[in-house]
Parts: structure tokens; sequence; C-alpha cells
């Protein structure tokens, strides 16, 4: 900028010096020449008054008298062109002037000029002629500086001036940028209209103005949309982490900190190898950096953890990777569930299928005396209930799987009523066991589905009543406060050992000793019993002592 | 310039712990073959010795460039110095679990009897592996000060061995020549602990400019 400033100063300045140097120049010159012409012409003058009053011999007098300042050159030439007198030179030493051409200019007018360059360039010479009452011719000649030579003399102080002027403009060059930059320097860029100096900057300031803008609109996107991000991925359940394509920890979202046991702040821009360095961990993230998704199951602080590491590819390669902890604790154990109930389902189906295959096998064979034949039907009826009593509860169970009674409706249901009912059906079980059962309590209400209510009553009544001893008692009571209503079902039984108390909701599990025929059941009564519950947003506590007796309650809320 | 060397130094540390990752599974693997007896896994220690040495010398190049052409000064080079120094330990380290692992085929030893401690003495050499390393990955002063420190129990646990094989020379029918492949397994953990004491010290000097030994920068 300085620069510029300072080459458009000089520009300016040295053609400016220049042309008024050679206009001023050049119209002094002109007046200069002129009075020099009329100073010759008047000198003339003088002396042809002179002539014609003293006669020629004033001519010798003059060049006596002011020889040494005298500056013109005067000659005098007879008609012929013959040189009478000249105050230069003797007259003899010059030629004829007859063809000079102010002498015949003079000769034929009575005056006559003429300017001639001189050889030497530098001088000129002006001539004027006058033709004197003798005949005779007279000329005064001047010679001065021509205007070649006289511009030549003053280029020396035209350079001067010029030097002059280019430091002058340096300085004002200076001093003008200076002057012009500082407020652009103090300009308020924050606020860019709020600045007034040089209206020729108002469309920048209004196009920075603009630009802040976007600016903070863009900044203001940004940051909404990273909120955004962060409040989706800090509630997920699942770990979340992104790495950069040199593997450097780009996010990481609370789960997956909290998994690591690390504090989330502390490790953003730091190599994933400083979290976790497992080999596990290497290879998945070494496959997903030469572009494959891959994933592992790895043992983690609280269970089994999947990893899935996801390559974030675009035109250039990987750049950078995603990795998912995904919990498996839960859907392993219910698989391994899953897997164990389908043992048992099938090894519970089979044994009384062979059973009935067996006596029927022995009946066609006809190994069988007919007065056994009765006990042999016996037992394959006895056999194929077990089978539809077995197949029941699975079903029961299964459509408490899948959530089919979801489909059900609540309704308002009378707890009591439907235990008085479960109670008359077990009323002859009970009295093939020796036991007594008894209900209490009054009319409560409660929100739920009957069928499932009934199969849970009946269920814990059926266990109290077969896991009794002769003589024993069951206890049914239906209390009820203002928030809920509480079944007990208390039994004065064999009791379950401590070790088992957790284990008898679990599908098949049968206490030891259980087992045999004459209970019957099939390992699955409690595990209807837990799920109805659950289905009902309660829990079921089970107390027992062994040799003592069980007591379950069953605490259903009332809305 | 600078962002390059920095990318380098990553790499670097990036790089030792991948070493110091194999170093721990080696060990690891080593020890549970000897008190599994498991002659599958003591064979694997012998392709992670071999993958712990290939990763010695690349790490020896990568330093030596990174001296060479960026000639570091204070933090940076005790960070390359000190790698320099603790690869090497890194190295022993896995030929020692491969050592371990080469007794243990050659002689079909399984050892979980606890009154010999060797099973114990694995753990505590384990954990000292695995702490230096963390240490370095952490820069944490305090857990290389505590594998420092822990460099005792393991000598401690090393005597306690000693003594129970002496007692099991003793007993008459005692197979001498498996105590005496027992007392090498020892030695062998033993060094080990003092390989991780080391690495635990290198760290200290990478990060404070001091080291136990003396030497300053």
């Amino acid at each position: 900028m300085k620069r510029k400033i300072f080459k458009s100063i000089l520009l300016t300045s040295i053609l400016t010096t220049v042309l008024c140097s050679a206009i001023i120049f050049g119209i002094l010159y002109n007046q200069f020449y002129e009075v020099m012409k009329t100073e010759v012409k008047k000198e003339a003058w003088y002396i042809d008054a002179a002539i014609t009053v003293s006669g020629e011999q004033y001519l010798g007098q003059i060049e006596k008298e002011i020889h040494s300042d005298y500056n013109n050159r005067i000659t005098l030439i007879s008609p012929d062109g013959t040189v009478i007198y000249d105050n230069y030179e003797s007259a003899e030493n010059l030629g004829n002037h007859l063809n000079r051409p102010e002498v015949q200019e003079a000769l034929q007018t009575g005056s006559g000029e003429e300017t001639r360059m001189s050889s030497t360039i530098g001088e000129q010479t002006y001539n004027y002629a006058l033709l004197l009452g003798s005949e005779d011719v007279l000329r005064v000649s001047c010679t001065t500086s021509s205007i070649f030579a006289s511009v030549r003399d003053f280029i020396p102080f035209l350079l001067l001036t010029a030097a002059l002027v280019v430091v002058l403009s340096m300085y004002l060059a200076k001093k003008q940028t200076a002057s012009i930059v500082r407020p652009i320097n103090n300009l308020n860029l924050d606020q860019p209209l709020s600045n007034d100096i040089y209206e020729e900057l108002a469309p920048l300031l209004t196009r920075i103005e603009r630009q802040h803008r976007q600016i903070d609109d863009h900044i203001a996107e940004l940051k909404r949309k990273q909120e955004e991000f962060a409040a989706i991925t800090e509630n997920m359940n699942e770990g979340l982490i992104l790495l950069s394509s040199k593997g450097m920890v780009l996010s990481i979202n609370k789960s997956a900190a909290d998994l690591f046991g690390i504090n989330s702040t502390k490790y953003l821009g730091k190599d994933i190898l400083t979290i976790d360095r497992s080999l596990t961990l290497q290879k998945l993230l070494k496959s997903a950096y030469s572009g494959f998704r891959s994933e592992e199951t790895q043992k983690l602080k609280k269970g089994q953890y999947q990893l899935i590491a996801s390559p974030v590819q675009s035109a250039k390669g990987v750049d950078g990777v995603i990795l998912l902890i995904i919990d498996v604790t839960e859907r392993n154990l219910s698989e391994q569930m899953r897997r164990e109930f389908t043992a048992n389902v099938s090894h519970e189906l089979k044994t009384p299928l062979h059973s009935i295959s067996g006596c029927a096998e022995i009946i066609k064979n006809g190994l069988v005396k007919p007065e056994d034949l009765n006990h042999f039907i016996d037992q394959i009826y006895s056999e194929a209930q077990r089978l539809i009593t077995l197949v029941d509860d699975i079903i029961c169970l299964s459509k408490l799987d899948e959530n089919n009674y979801f489909n059900l409706p609540k309704e308002r249901i009378d707890l009591y009523l439907i235990a008085q009912d479960v109670i008359n059906r077990l009323q002859q079980q009970a009295q093939k066991y020796q036991v007594e059962i008894n209900l209490e309590g009054s009319c409560a209400i409660i929100t739920g589905v009957a069928h499932l209510i009934d199969e849970l009553i009946y269920n814990l009544c059926d266990n109290a009543i077969k896991y009794n001893r002769p003589n024993g008692r069951v206890d049914v009571t239906i209390k009820k406060d203002e928030h809920s209503v509480t079944l007990t079902v208390a039994d004065t039984g064999i009791g379950i050992a401590k070790d088992y108390q957790d284990r008898v909701f679990e599908r098949f599990f049968r206490v030891e000793g259980s087992h045999s025929k004459e209970t019957g059941g099939t390992g699955l009564g409690l595990a209807i019993v837990k799920h109805a519950a659950k289905y009902h947003n309660t829990t079921v506590i089970l107390k027992s002592k062994e040799d003592v007796g069980t007591t379950v309650n069953v605490k259903f809320p009332v809305e | 310039m600078r962002s390059h060397f920095d990318e380098q130094l990553a790499l670097l540390n990036k790089e030792l712990i991948s070493m110091g990752v194999l170093c721990e599974n080696a060990i690891a693997m080593a020890a549970k073959a000897l008190i599994e007896g498991d002659m599958e896994i003591a064979k694997n220690v012998d392709s992670f010795d071999r993958e712990i040495e290939q990763k010695e010398r690349e790490i020896e190049a990568l330093c030596l460039k990174l001296l060479l052409l960026q000639q570091p000064v204070a933090r940076d080079l005790r960070q390359i110095s000190s790698a320099l120094k603790m690869i090497t330990d890194m190295e022993r380290i896995g030929d020692q679990a491969a050592d371990i692992a080469e007794i243990v085929t050659m002689a079909n030893i399984k050892e979980s009897d606890d009154t010999i401690h060797i099973g114990e003495m694995a753990r505590a050499t384990i954990k000292m592996v695995t702490e230096s390393i963390d240490a370095f990955v952490k820069q944490d002063i305090k857990i290389a000060q505590a594998v420092i420190d822990y460099d005792d129990v393991v000598d401690a646990l090393f005597n306690k061995v000693k003594k129970a094989l002496v007692i099991m020379f003793g007993k008459s029918g005692s197979n001498s020549e498996y105590a005496l492949d027992l007392l090498m397994i020892a030695k062998h953990f033993e060094r080990i602990g003092d390989h991780a004491a080391i690495i635990a010290e290198w760290v200290v000097f990478s990060i404070t400019g001091n080291h136990k030994g003396g030497a300053h920068l």
C-alpha cells in the first residue's frame, strides 16, 4: 500500500514539475528573446541616429569608449556588400556580406532581420540590418544561448528538484499510509457496522457483517447438532466410541466410559490403546481399518459384551472406525436357558411317551394276562394325562413368554372368590393327601386376568398340598389394606432347602426327591406362578424352612 | 514439520503399547500353560516371542530415525531414549516367557500345587508386567513406583518357591529333575519381574527426567 501511494505521489510530482518547468521555461525564453530583439532593433536605430549626427567616425568612438562591456556586434556594410566596419574583427578579414538575407532585405525594404543557428548549436545569433541614409547598411547582431543549451543548463536544477520530490514523496507516502491505515487497523470487526470511518469501506464492512452472521449461524447449527448427537449417544445403553483414521478417540459415550472404567473427557484425542489394549480389540480394529466390519465377544467388567467395529469408508479409504459395545450377558443367558428348556421339554415329554409305548407294546404282543390288562391301561391313561398336563403347562408358559396375555384385558376380579373356587377344586386332592386346607379373609378386588390368577393360586395350593405331610395344614389368607392385597399360602410341609429356594422358580427344576411319581407334577408350576405374578407387576416372595413349612406371599397392588 | 514429528511420536507410543500387550499376553500364556499343563498354549508363546522381536526391531528403527532426523531435545528426547531402553527389557520378557513355555513343553509340566507357590509367583509377575505397561500407557508415576516396589514381593516369592523345592528335594522318591525345572521357571519369573521394574523406572525417567540409576536429563 505504501509503495503504491509512494509511486502515485512521485509520478504526479515529477510530471507536474517537468510540465510546469517546460511551460514556464518556454514562455520565459520566448519573452526574453522578444525583449532581446527589441533591444537590438533599438540599438540599431540609436546608432543610425548617431551616425546621421556625427558621421561614421562615431562607430570608432563607441569601440574606444565602451568596448569592454559591449556585447553586440556592429557591422557597417557598403551597398556592394563590402564590410566597412566591424567591432569584433578587422573589416579586411571579412568577406562580402551582400548575399546575407538580412542585408538583402534591408537593401530592398529599409530593414531586415534573421535568426541564425550557430554551427556549434549551443548558440544562436539574431541579426538586424538597417539601411542608412548614406545607402550603407548597418547590422547589429546579438548572440545568445540557444533554447537547447538553456535547457541543458537547466537540467541539474531539474534533477535536484526531482531528488527533493522523491524524498518528499517518500515521506508523504509514509505519513499518508499510516494515517489511512490507522483507523482500518482499529476497526472493530466484531461489530463491523458500528465503525464510522471511510465510506469506501462500507461495502466491505457490510460483507464482513454478513459473514459474521453466517459464521454465527453455522456455529450455532454445529453446536446444536453436537448437542443432539451427545444427547442421543450419552443416553444410549450401548457403548459407542468413534475413532479417527489414526486410531484416536474422537468421541466416547457415557456407557462406553463406564464399561472401561474411565473418565471420558480425559481420553479424547488419545489412542484407543490407552483405553483398552486387549488383543481381541486390536484384532478387531485391525480388520476394521482394512475396511471390513467385524465383531467379537469379549468379557468386560460386568459381563459378556459384543464388540462391533465398523469402518467409515470414503473414496480415500478408511476415514475412521465406529466401535459399538453391546451387552450380551442377558442374551447369552437367555439363549442358554432356552437351550436347556428345549432339552428338558424333550426329556420330560419322552419319559411318559416311552412308558405308554412300552405298555402298549406289551399289550400288543399279547404278553399281558387278561387280569393285568386293567393295570396297564391305567398306566397308559395316567401317563397320557401327565403328558396332557405337561403340554398344557408348556403352552401356558410359552404364551406367557411371548406375552400373548397382553391381549387379554385386565378386569376387576375378586381374589377371594377365585381362591375359594380353587380350594373347592382341590378339596378332593387335599383329602387324598390327608391335608386340611383353609381360606381366610374377605372379598378383595384387584385388577388382573382371572385365568392367570386362577393358575397362580392353583399351582401354589397344589404344591402346598403335594409337598405336605399327613395331617398337615394349608392356610390361604387374603389380606387387604389401602394400597395392596396380599395373598399368602402357608403350609406345614417338608419345606425347601435354602440352596434350592432361588431355583424352584426355574423351569423343570425339581427339588431332589420330589421326582417321585406319586406327586406327579411337571416342574413348571412355580415357573408359571412367577410369570403370572410378573404379568401383574408383582413378585413372589418365598420363605421356607426345611421340615417346618413354606410360606409364599404375593402382594397385588390396588389401582 | 513439528506436526509430522508429533505424529511420529504418537506412532512410537502406539507401537510401544502394542509391544507391551504382546509381552503381557506372552507371559500370561506361559503362566497358563504352566498351571494348566496346556501344551497347545505353550507352543503359541514362541510365536508371540518372534512377534515381540520383530516389534523391537521396528521400534528401534523408528527411534533411531527420529533421533537422526528430528534431533529432539528435552521431553521428546527422554521419551525416545527411554523407549529405546524399554524395548530391550520388553524383548527380554518375551524371551523369558518363551523359555518358560519351552521348559513346560519339554518336561511336560503341570504345576498347580499351591504349596510350591509358583502359581502365586506367576500371578505376581503378570501383575507387574501389566502394571508397568499401564504406567507407561497412563504416564502415571504412582503406578510405576508401585511396580518398582512390588519387585520385592516377587523376590520374596522366589525365595519361598526355592525353600518349598528344597523340601521337595528332601522327600524320598521325589522327582529331582522336575524340581530343578520348576526352579528354573521360578528364576525366569523372577527375572521377568526385574525387567518389569526396569521398564517402570524408565517410565518414571521419561516423565520426570530422573532415573533411579542416576541419569538426569
